[in-house]
């Protein structure tokens, strides 16, 4: 039995460090000569002519290649149009209405947690601030979001992590946050009392996520009732 | 034997097609593509493949491996909402243009 794996690779010009996209292209295409190559076997041609079938079935390798290295380069202007550009939209969106809402002297709610009194910093860094007008926005932001990933044909996980970008990316900060107190040998208790870490995660992650996921939510049940009606 | 030019405006249809009834890896999608053209549409790998991949970016097709009764770990292309979606509208522009060839060309579909 030839190996087909190592057939496939050579002649794609994959020869080591494959990435892992690489190697399910390789492992897909080896699948489907052994596939061939076998069922020649099984039909009673012998070896050396169901090779040469086999081999023939490729068609132009060079096309092959080509065309490979066409399309991955098209998936990553995908990936721009997919999910980056509306990211970004999402990020500078939200961003914005939030210093908006600011300048125009929108006060949020501020839950204090118990036993404690609201300090002379704008908001106590454990209290919960719930900002409606600006969840409330985030539900248009989250559903654009989602909109302009599908307009680029994303399905799925892409359209989520396009709507919920902003809080993924606080998400991060938090951590990062996070991490460079453990770098300074903060425990992790005291990075949680003096940072708020529980409460910002709650007020920049999960609040903000939640209401950009839900625009997406909306959007997705609007086109799918508009899909349907027609 | 159709010419390649010809077959590849038809690929995607036929791959949407084949792929209506249920999951199949792609040597089975260019096997089925065969046997039901009796023999007229064949892709080569190189043909058949980066086709698939823009479908499954396009959002029209999912692949996941799928492990066969044969122990042996293959690719599954399956069909999306979307991509079923595309087979209605894209039958009837077929059936367009054979109507339309039919009336310029004499072409007759069997």
């Amino acid at each position: 039995m030839p190996d087909w794996r190592t057939y496939v690779q050579e002649h794609l010009g994959l020869v080591s460090d494959l990435r892992a996209s690489q190697k399910e292209i390789v492992s897909e295409l080896a699948g489907h000569l052994e596939e061939r190559y076998e069922a020649l076997l099984a039909s009673g041609i012998p070896q050396a002519e169901a090779e040469r079938l086999t081999w023939e079935t490729v068609g132009r390798w060079e096309d092959l290649r080509n065309e490979i290295v066409f399309a991955k380069e098209g998936f990553v202007q995908n990936r721009v149009k997919q999910l980056w550009i509306p990211g970004l939209v999402t990020f500078v969106g939200s961003a914005g209405l939030l210093a908006v809402l600011e300048y125009e002297g929108v006060r949020p709610l501020v839950f204090y947690p118990s036993g404690r009194s609201p300090m002379s910093h704008p908001y106590d860094s454990s209290a919960i601030v719930l900002n409606v007008p600006w969840l409330v926005s985030l539900l248009v932001i989250g559903a654009l979001g989602a909109f302009l990933s599908r307009r680029a044909r994303a399905t799925g996980l892409a359209t989520h992590i396009s709507s919920a970008f902003p809080a993924l990316i606080m998400a991060v900060v938090i951590a990062l946050v996070f991490a460079g107190g453990l770098f300074l040998s903060w425990s992790v208790s005291q990075q949680v009392k003096e940072l708020g870490l529980l409460a910002a995660g709650f007020n920049m992650v999960v609040m903000p996520g939640v209401a950009l996921l839900a625009g997406d939510l909306l959007l997705q049940c609007a086109l799918r009732r508009h899909t349907t009606s027609h | 034997m159709i010419r390649t030019e010809l077959k590849r405006g038809t690929a995607e249809l036929a791959v949407l097609s084949v792929l209506e009834n249920g999951p199949l890896h792609g040597y089975e999608i260019g096997r089925s593509i065969g046997e039901r053209s009796g023999g007229a549409l064949h892709y080569t790998l190189a043909a058949l493949y980066p086709l698939l991949y823009r479908m499954e970016h396009r959002g029209w097709l999912r692949a996941d491996w799928k492990t066969g009764d044969n122990g042996k770990r293959r690719r599954c292309y399956r069909l999306t909402q979307r991509g079923r979606r595309m087979l209605k509208p894209m039958r009837a522009e077929w059936t367009d243009l054979f109507r339309a060839l039919r009336r310029v060309a004499k072409v007759s579909h069997a």
